[in-house]
């Protein structure tokens, strides 16, 4: 278990990881002062939806889907903007991380590749060991979210509308790229800009 | 998180085992763990399904073959990897190891190089980073991910093992590191009992 956990912790690190951690950062500079809220949908959604993809108990996402899923989740994110709520938040973090997970090719190390070839047939405790391996995956991003939650807003007012331009207009890119079915490229060069 | 958690702890037993498809349910009944491996195998691999072909290729790169028909026949292993995956890397001392032994008897490894990044696409990149890694073995140059989609299916991960047997058979299917003495157990099974060659 502990195993699990630590290869979450470090693929989190990888490039591999960054087709998640980009729409995460995204939730969390569109959510503002929600972000802790925002990753914690997003996080939730990752982990469900990779589960039930990954065991083979969910059909493949047309392309379409998922990028109206994630255009959905981008709308909720912005729409309340004077009076921001928490669950609006997570809502929104929800529908792009079910995108996100849909996305997701993962770099598989050696605990999490002998969980996977037996992840159709495991069932709970499969789920259980998985759950701890995207834990793992999700701390770095859920703690950007946490820092970002509690910075003073003396620090993150000014920066409150570049941050919501930023998540926002990443989020449109990746929903548009993914309904023309480039998101590949623009994954690609988004990660190579990052790393 | 918490409350996800629990939900699908709560909804999980429901799911049961889902549909499992025939093939999984093999690949799970090997086991996966290298703890659970042995040198040899006690029964036949079991049978996961015909191997799909490789298509739509941007080249081969280390061979003079042109399509994955050159390789029919054979004892085959096929990785679906890229060059700057660190997990597809950990693997290659592996698979040199098997090579040397096997290779000599008739097995055949196939690297299907799907890239992540831009500058993996680059043939010339890849055959560097083939030298630098010790690769010798054929290179398929998939570099659209087409076949890294088809085989995979909405299971896709990096890097992902397959051995084929001489009647096109996948007899094994591995995600991510590790089990290489089952890899290497596969192998040297279908290379000492070779299946009836079918029309």
């Amino acid at each position: 278990m502990i195993q699990l956990f630590i290869e979450g912790v470090s693929s989190a690190l990888l490039p591999c990881s960054l087709t998640l951690a980009i729409p995460a950062l995204a939730v969390a500079l569109a959510s503002r002062t929600e972000s802790t809220a925002g990753l914690l949908g997003y996080g939730a959604a990752l982990l469900g939806s990779s589960w039930l993809r990954f065991s083979d108990r969910s059909a493949e996402l047309t392309p379409l889907t998922i990028a109206g899923l994630m255009a959905a989740g981008t709308v909720i994110l912005v729409l309340p903007v004077i009076r921001r709520l928490d669950v609006i938040s997570a809502l929104g973090g929800l529908l792009v991380g079910v995108a996100a997970a849909a996305l997701w090719e993962p770099c598989v190390g050696a605990a999490f590749g002998g969980l996977l070839d037996d992840l159709p047939s495991s069932g709970v405790l499969g789920l259980l060991r998985f759950s701890i391996y995207l834990i793992g995956v999700v701390t770095p991003m859920i703690g950007v979210g946490v820092v970002m939650h509690y910075l003073p807003d003396v620090v993150t007012l000014p920066l409150r509308p570049v941050m919501l331009v930023v998540g926002v207009v990443t989020l449109a890119v990746l929903s548009f790229t993914v309904a023309i079915g480039r998101q590949d490229e623009i994954l690609a060069r988004l990660t190579e800009l990052s790393v | 998180m918490l409350g996800a958690l629990a939900a699908l702890a709560v909804f999980g037993p429901m799911l049961g085992d889902g549909d499992l498809a025939p093939d999984d349910a093999e690949t799970t009944a090997e086991g996966a763990d290298d703890s659970e491996s042995t040198a040899e195998l006690s029964e036949a691999p079991p049978m996961l399904g015909p191997v799909p072909d490789l298509v739509d290729l941007d080249g081969w790169l280390q061979t003079d073959a042109h399509s994955f028909d050159h390789f029919a026949g054979r004892v085959r292993i096929v990785q679906f990897w890229t060059f700057t995956c660190s997990n597809c890397r950990a693997t290659i001392p592996h698979l040199q190891e098997i090579y040397a032994d096997a290779g000599p008897r008739g097995l055949e490894i196939i690297g299907v190089h799907a890239p992540e990044f831009d500058r993996e696409r680059d043939p010339e990149a890849i055959a560097a980073a083939a030298v630098e890694l010790g690769v010798s073995w054929p290179i398929a140059l998939d570099t659209e991910k087409v076949n890294f989609r088809s085989w995979q299916g909405n299971r896709r991960f990096w890097p992902r093992t397959y051995v084929i047997d001489q009647n096109d058979q996948i007899r094994f299917d591995h995600i991510g590191e590790g089990d290489y003495d089952e890899l290497a157990a596969t192998v040297d099974w279908l290379l000492a009992n070779p299946p009836e060659a079918t029309t």
